[in-house]
């Protein structure tokens, strides 16, 4: 059977269809979902709601292009619309964006695995963790990010700047 | 400056993308009920309420209705059964469990170890299936398919063991190093993401998460997605892990399901069966008269079955299901007791516990195990053996125990239907056809009747 059978069967309401696809995405999508909400429990909430989401939108997956990539973008804006549902990315805009902050240096982190990544990022503030995935991750730029965000521009690179920042210095604690 | 992060974050990202965290089964379940209520919000006469609902009422309603022909006969013919076999319906129907959903939980915690396994795999696919993250510049598309569809395109289930492969020279499965030099990880990947292509792109990646044109940058970027063969490519990371993880749900036997059960058994119209002047059967002592003698036909009462038990899933289909159950049999007849010190005639009841282990093997035929109800064959034996047997002369309350302590043997082969009451629990009804083996077994209805229709019914509760 193929993949869009799968799909369509699914879309049907077939519960085992379903579950495979829950399956095949879940360990992937509650990694997305860890990145962007920092503790497991909401990481939860919004694995949850995404795939109850994915289930009943699968009407709009084209049949065109990566399912996974169609996926993974119904659990990031999950997780954004939880993000803002609780007010977190708000505080983030307090932050001033014209505060100057010494531009980081990469560091070459050597054998950090994801695991390690995962929880260095889960650790950032909110609003500093969800602008870092969604530039760094998903590849959005600083206006798109400012635009579902609803925050501006500058604060968007600064609080990348800032992410970054604090990264490098996490990881050079770490490896002390 | 700009450089350093760019070739960073793509390691990152690259690490990232592939990550895959144990999501805990319990969001599963959650799902899965919560789209059960989403069908109720379509309403009509046979929305889900209406279903949870009406299904214990139905289930309890036939069990009524299968025990009360059942017992017709019995209320037909002597009194001292009605009593104990009509109370004894009443348990047997809500105090039981079941559970179907066997064959898709089966695979679960097995699965675990395979969905790590493939999560870390798909590198390279998965890389490239992202159309919306990458930015895929339409130059660097060649490129990115031609490293793509090497993996992707072989047999799928390859994919991921493909996948791990390409993790392997860098730092083993589970880890994904950051330091891993670019490039022998995914060769593509550095092509992917060029500097200007987050902020040159912007609309089109915008449109991506835009969450009801969630699938356009396939449509906006044509350049970068130009055939349709490349969707398989996109997909074949994710269908390799759909083929793992039904295979492994279908292999892997697993303890699916706990069971409490209750049963009658019972058939024909005629529960009297001849047996008068038969004696001895109790130690009497003394005299060679000693014993019970019967002087009538025996009026038995309906069987009473009830259980507990596990059940493991062995493949999608097919489970079995094992546990401990007790068995209670009666029958009254008038007859006499003879002792060495007294006589007594008059109405005696005989009284046989049985304890016994049933297997059984299940085979789901229609329905799916998450659904609101399924249908499904099974057949297997009990060993069971005789722990009490004893009469009571009902005038006196004097109780005779005889000897227990024999073996029984049957085989059963039956349908069963089972209504899902909710996430972890279900309803069902197993109307059988069971045969007695006789063996030395005491004189009871399965002696006299080796081949019964019993309808057990019970409750499964899910793990």
């Amino acid at each position: 059977m193929h993949l869009s059978e799968r799909i369509e069967k699914a879309r049907q309401g077939d519960r085992r269809a379903q579950r495979l696809l829950y399956d095949a995405l879940s360990d992937k999508m509650f990694a997305v979902c860890l990145r962007y909400m920092g503790n497991r429990s909401d990481a939860e909430d919004v694995l949850q709601d995404g795939f109850v989401s994915l289930f009943t939108k699968l009407d709009s997956y084209s049949g065109d292009g990566s399912f996974e990539g169609w996926a993974r973008r119904i659990f990031v804006n999950t997780a954004l619309m939880h993000l803002r549902k609780s007010d977190v990315l708000k505080g983030s805009e307090d932050v001033d964006a014209a505060f100057d902050i010494e531009a980081p240096t990469p560091q070459a982190d050597g054998d950090l695995g994801y695991k390690e990544l995962l929880r260095l990022i889960s650790e950032l503030p909110p609003g500093f963790r969800t602008v870092f995935n969604l530039y760094v991750v998903e590849g959005l730029s600083h206006k798109e990010i400012a635009e579902e965000l609803g925050i501006s521009e500058v604060t968007s690179r600064s609080q990348l700047l800032r992410a970054r920042a604090i990264l490098q210095e996490k990881i050079k604690d770490l490896k002390k | 400056m700009q450089d350093n992060w760019q070739e960073y974050d793509r390691q990152l990202r690259s690490a990232l993308e592939d990550a895959g965290v144990k999501a805990p089964r319990r969001v599963w379940r959650a799902v899965s009920s919560r789209l059960d209520e989403g069908k109720e919000g379509k309403g009509g006469w046979f929305s889900a309420p209406f279903f949870r609902f009406s299904v214990p009422v139905f289930a309890a309603v036939a069990a009524v209705v299968v025990a009360a022909i059942l017992l017709k006969p019995a209320f037909n013919t002597e009194r001292p059964l009605q009593g104990p076999a009509v109370a004894e319906v009443q348990p047997v129907v809500p105090s039981d469990e079941s559970s179907f959903d066997a064959a898709v939980q089966a695979g679960q915690p097995a699965e675990a170890v395979d969905a790590e396994a493939v999560s870390f795999g798909e590198g390279l696919l998965a890389e490239a299936a992202v159309p919306a993250s990458g930015g895929v510049r339409p130059d660097a598309s060649g490129e990115l398919f031609a490293a793509a569809s090497g993996p992707g395109k072989s047999v799928s289930k390859d994919a991921a063991a493909s996948g791990s492969r390409k993790n392997a020279p860098s730092s083993g499965p589970g880890n994904t190093g950051l330091g891993v030099k670019p490039g022998t990880e995914s060769p593509a990947a550095g092509s992917e993401r060029v500097p200007d292509t987050c902020d040159a792109d912007a609309s089109s990646v915008q449109s991506g998460f835009a969450e009801d044109s969630a699938a356009a940058p396939a449509g906006t970027r044509p350049a970068a997605r130009p055939e349709v063969p490349a969707v398989e490519e996109d997909n074949s990371a994710i269908w390799a892990r759909i083929e793992a993880s039904e295979e492994s749900l279908s292999q892997r036997p697993r303890l699916s399901a706990l069971y409490a059960q209750g049963g009658l058994g019972g058939n024909d119209s005629n529960l009297r069966y001849s047996g008068s002047g038969i004696s001895h059967m109790a130690p009497g002592g003394g005299s060679e008269d000693a014993g019970i003698s019967e002087a009538s036909l025996s009026t038995y009462g309906v069987p009473f079955t009830v259980g507990l038990g596990a059940r493991v899933a062995l493949g999608p289909k097919l489970s079995l299901g094992s546990g401990l159950e007790y068995s209670l049999l009666t029958r009254t007849f008038t007859g006499s007791y003879i002792s060495s010190s007294s006589v007594y005639e008059g109405s005696i009841r005989h009284t046989l516990h049985y304890v016994g282990i049933p297997v059984n093997a299940y085979w789901q035929l229609f329905g799916s195990s998450d659904g609101l109800f399924s249908l499904y064959a099974w057949g297997g034996g009990t060993a069971e053996i005789c722990v009490g047997n004893s009469y009571r002369l009902m005038d006196t309350g004097l109780k005779v125990r005889d000897a227990a302590g024999s073996f029984q043997f049957s085989a059963g082969l039956g349908a069963g239907v089972e209504f899902r009451l909710s996430d972890k629990l279900g309803l069902y009804i197993d109307p059988s056809v069971r045969y007695y083996f006789h063996g030395a077994q005491p004189k009871s209805l399965r002696t006299d009747k080796p081949l019964m229709f019993t309808v057990d019914a019970g409750l499964r509760f899910r793990l």
